[in-house]
């Protein structure tokens, strides 16, 4: 029993809080200067949602490690040894706000789910695209790209991929010689790895495979994002695209609008008037700036917009995030325990 | 642009400046619709005066007196120097229009080639000839404003009728005219280039139509509100003239019962913001005096010109607020007022319930320097419009003012820290500078962590998500987390009381950082806040700030050792 007294008084004793924070800082002050070089994706990995980070060949405890201890030493002070007296009321109930921020975040990076639907006029849409997974699809057959690597063969059906190159963002030129039996788009251009965008999700990823099956080698193919002219095999489509996650509705553009201040091209504001269809029952609904859809979990935000030669295109934010509901109550109890302490303090200086 | 120049100086006869004739009160406050906003032609005059010669007076003109000279007598306004750059041996000099017209076209194809590369890739000197250029084309649009009004319609209409006339009678063969017939035809061509290039002149927005603002030349393309465009008409022949009965006649039609207009051009002459920092300015003075001559009866009145400068402060933003039709804080300039009057107001409250005079010094001291930041925020027009994620009047109430406030706060903390270090140094008693410190931790601490949790919610309802490590929002996390590890610190006897003070002290470099300092990294989603430029300002602020408060810690050390 005293081992765990001892730990106990370590874990709460200020201790851990004094010497965790500079280092939570030093990561802050890391991770926000580095954005400008390797962009937020990277950044907040390496930095913020790491268990490790490494300083050139030093590993040291990353975001997740530093913001996890001090979960710990506060949720074992806030426990065990809080003294609840009215005094501390303010400061224990700022705690305890604390630990459910701390807990929402936690269940946040583990649970959410976020992408971006791009809606032309007219049209409908039932799923949202990721923005930084894509996946190969083969037929029915679904892999992720991240997972795939050079060399690696790959089976859907009766379909064998051997996969001869991969880029992560791809600058296509014409055939350097170094396949042969070309066939689709590698007939005439052959995918070269170039340098990640700092906003990942701008990347433009691809592939290079052999095709063959028991019939026959089939040849050397390529695929792109997003690029319609995919190889078919024994009728199963070749392609690759974002990771796509399925929405239990459907959502219809109906019209985008982009209200500028007078005399300027400066926006005002962006709408998007929407038509939601659920179960077979439609509605209508607006969104704009500030003012998000909410639905059956999922929450869509007015992101962007583009205008093409067939109209407008409204691109929406969805989220789906099971611990959205945490930052506002911990909010409310942070700011009621911080007033309550003030209060106190004010009241009875110490 | 040379042809533009040669037309103008053909057309205008060269009037008399009629400054002193022409009375200019009613016309400055007459609406103009610019950049977003109707504002009064005096704020329009000052912006633009600004962005060409970065004054706001002109030799013996004022911004108005400047405008209408440019509009109504373009002529006469070619040859004021105006435009502010460097002369051939790298002196600032002011260039008239006729020079600069010149220039531009000895520098015609630099212009072309540089108009499709990107700013950021361009030589300061090239950014400099590019800002000439565009200040060059807008004062080319002010400058053709009421051409139109050059020639009578009728003068026009026969000034066609005789050219159609010539060409019919000897074609299209310029040689075979008489001298007479070219001044014909050269005039008539003249005119029509002249209205031709006025076709894209929408700077000058002083024509209302229903839910529309036109240039006079727009209104007159698109038949809008003809009696607006007859009456600019007048005043154009009156001011020419001199004639100021004419004028009010011509202004009667236009002038404006609108409140919130004349308002704006009293705040302009007023000019608050100034008589904010002189007061400040005189505080310093009065305290300076008092001490020299060791008496506490300018205590009183030090206290009161600080407050009077509060009050100048705050009846600048609530002006502000009210023409603008929006919460006090939207920009970085708006920001920096704002926590001026929050450290003037702060230490005149601490002055008074603490009867500590040295608090005025600091207020003083505070509230001056940081109207002098603000001018370095301030640009040409610092009533713009805002970006469409910031028009939510309900955010910039609450987060907005919450973190601003936290600055604040902060930055009283973070200074007062500073004065316990001095009173350290002078053997002065402390108790009640620390427990004013510990005080004002607390209130920044409970203002940062609400200001940052309620831009976290905006966050969540503007982008999706509550937290994105995005650089403004990692600058607000610092300084929550560097005020609870100074208080945890404190608290848990890690740090003892002179290491809190220092930490707290050291709160004005976390604050200037998470500021200014995130917003020159260019990144993140909150665009509407880059700034750049201030970069070795914001390095020599932090250098500053750690020497200082290093030398305040180490010198009663020193001093000791010395003993």
């Amino acid at each position: 029993m005293e081992i765990f007294k001892i730990v106990g008084r370590f874990l709460s004793g200020g201790s851990i809080l004094f010497y965790a924070l500079p280092w939570l800082m030093v990561l802050t002050v890391m991770g926000t200067i580095i954005q400008k070089d390797i962009g937020l994706y990277d950044a907040v990995n390496l930095y913020f949602h790491g268990i490790i980070t490494w300083i050139g060949p030093v590993p040291t405890p990353g975001g997740l490690t530093i913001l996890g201890l001090i979960f710990i030493s506060l949720l074992v002070n806030f426990l065990f040894y809080s003294g609840w007296s009215w005094r501390k009321a303010g400061i224990n109930l700022s705690h305890f706000g604390i630990l459910l921020l701390l807990f929402g975040g936690i269940l946040t990076i583990i649970t959410k789910k976020e992408g971006f639907m791009i809606i032309p006029e007219g049209e409908q849409k039932n799923y949202f695209s990721d923005y930084h997974n894509r996946v190969v699809k083969i037929g029915g057959d679904v892999f992720n790209f991240s997972d795939l690597k050079k060399n690696q063969v790959i089976t859907a059906g009766d379909i064998t991929l051997n996969i001869l190159d991969k880029c992560d963002n791809c600058d296509a030129r014409a055939p350097s010689g170094r396949y042969k039996n070309l066939k689709g788009l590698a007939v005439n251009m052959e995918l070269f790895s170039t340098p990640s965008e700092l906003n990942k999700e701008v990347n433009f990823s691809g592939l290079m495979f052999e095709i063959t099956t028991p019939a026959a080698v089939h040849g050397t193919y390529l695929i792109m994002e997003d690029i319609p002219k995919n190889p078919i095999i024994n009728e199963m489509e070749i392609k690759l695209t974002r990771a796509q996650t399925p929405l239990p509705f459907s959502i219809m553009l109906q019209d985008f609008r982009k209200i500028d201040y007078p005399a300027t091209i400066k926006a005002r504001e962006f709408e998007s008037d929407l038509i939601i269809n659920s179960n077979g029952n439609e509605w209508p609904v607006s969104i704009s700036m500030n003012k998000p859809l909410r639905y059956k979990g999922y929450s869509f935000y007015q992101s962007s917009f583009d205008q093409t030669a067939q109209g407008e295109v409204t691109v929406l934010t969805a989220v789906k995030n099971t611990g959205r509901l945490f930052p506002y109550l911990s909010s409310f109890i942070v700011l009621a325990g911080l007033l309550l302490h003030a209060i106190i303090r004010i009241r009875k200086p110490t | 642009m040379i042809r533009a120049l040669f037309l103008i100086l053909l057309f205008f006869p060269h009037f008399a400046y009629a400054k002193d004739t022409i009375n200019l009160s009613e016309w400055k406050t007459l609406p103009i619709l610019h950049e977003g906003r109707v504002k009064p032609l005096d704020s329009f005059a000052r912006i633009y005066l600004k962005t060409f010669s970065q004054r706001e007076n002109i030799d013996s003109f004022n911004a108005t007196e400047w405008l209408a000279q440019t509009v109504f007598t373009p002529a006469k306004a070619l040859q004021t120097p105006l435009f502010k750059s460097r002369d051939g041996a790298g002196k600032a000099r002011y260039f008239s229009y006729e020079e600069l017209a010149v220039y531009i076209q000895t520098h015609q194809k630099e212009i072309e080639n540089l108009v499709g590369k990107n700013a950021e890739d361009r030589s300061l000197a090239q950014t400099e000839l590019m800002t000439l250029y565009e200040n060059f084309i807008l004062y080319t649009q002010l400058l053709r404003t009421t051409t139109l009004f050059l020639t009578p319609e009728e003068n026009q209409k026969d000034l066609h009728y005789k050219l159609q006339k010539i060409i019919l009678k000897k074609g299209n063969d310029f040689d075979a005219y008489t001298p007479e017939e070219k001044e014909i035809a050269a005039q008539a061509y003249s005119f029509q280039i002249l209205k031709d290039s006025a076709k894209n002149n929408v700077l000058f927005r002083v024509i209302p139509d229903e839910n529309s603002w036109f240039s006079p030349w727009a209104a007159k393309r698109g038949n809008f509100n003809p009696d607006a465009v007859q009456a600019w008409g007048a005043m154009a022949k009156a001011y020419q003239s001199g004639n100021q009965e004419e004028w009010n006649q011509a202004i009667g039609g236009l002038k404006t019962n609108s409140l919130k207009l004349k308002t704006e051009v009293i705040f302009n002459i007023l000019s608050l913001q100034h008589i904010a920092a002189l007061l400040y300015g005189l505080a310093i003075f009065c305290f300076i005096l008092s001490h020299f001559y060791k008496t506490r009866f300018f205590e009183k009145p030090t206290l009161a010109v600080l407050t009077g400068g509060v009050i100048a402060n705050f009846i600048h933003i609530a002006l502000r607020v009210y023409i603008l039709g929006r919460p006090p804080i939207g920009t970085l300039y708006e920001s920096v007022l704002f926590v001026a009057l929050v450290c003037a107001a702060g230490y005149a409250f601490l002055a008074w319930r603490q009867q500590n005079a040295n608090h005025i010094l600091l207020g003083a001291i505070s509230g001056l320097l940081l109207l002098l930041t603000a001018q370095a925020f301030a640009g040409n027009d610092t009533m713009g419009t805002l970006v469409a994620v910031l028009n939510t009047d309900f955010w910039l109430m609450t987060h907005v003012i919450c973190i601003t406030l936290g600055y604040g706060t902060c930055l009283l903390a973070s200074v007062t820290a500073h004065y316990y270090l001095i009173q350290k140094i002078r053997n002065k008693d402390t108790k009640e500078i620390f427990t004013t410190i510990k005080t004002l931790s607390i209130f920044s601490l409970l203002l940062v962590t609400v200001g940052t949790i309620l831009g976290g919610l905006w966050a969540d309802q503007s982008w999706g998500r509550f937290w994105g490590w995005d650089p403004k929002e990692n600058g607000a996390l610092l300084i929550v987390l560097w005020l609870i590890w100074g208080l945890h610190g404190h608290l848990t006897q890690h740090l003892n009381r002179m290491g809190f003070v220092i930490g707290m002290a050291l709160l004005s470099i976390i604050v200037v950082l998470a500021w200014f300092g995130v917003n020159l990294l260019s990144i993140g989603l909150h665009s509407y806040g880059f700034i750049s430029g201030v970069a070795w300002g914001i390095a020599l602020f932090c250098v500053f700030e750690m020497a200082l408060i290093g030398a305040l810690w180490l010198l009663p050390k020193w001093k000791k050792h010395e003993n």
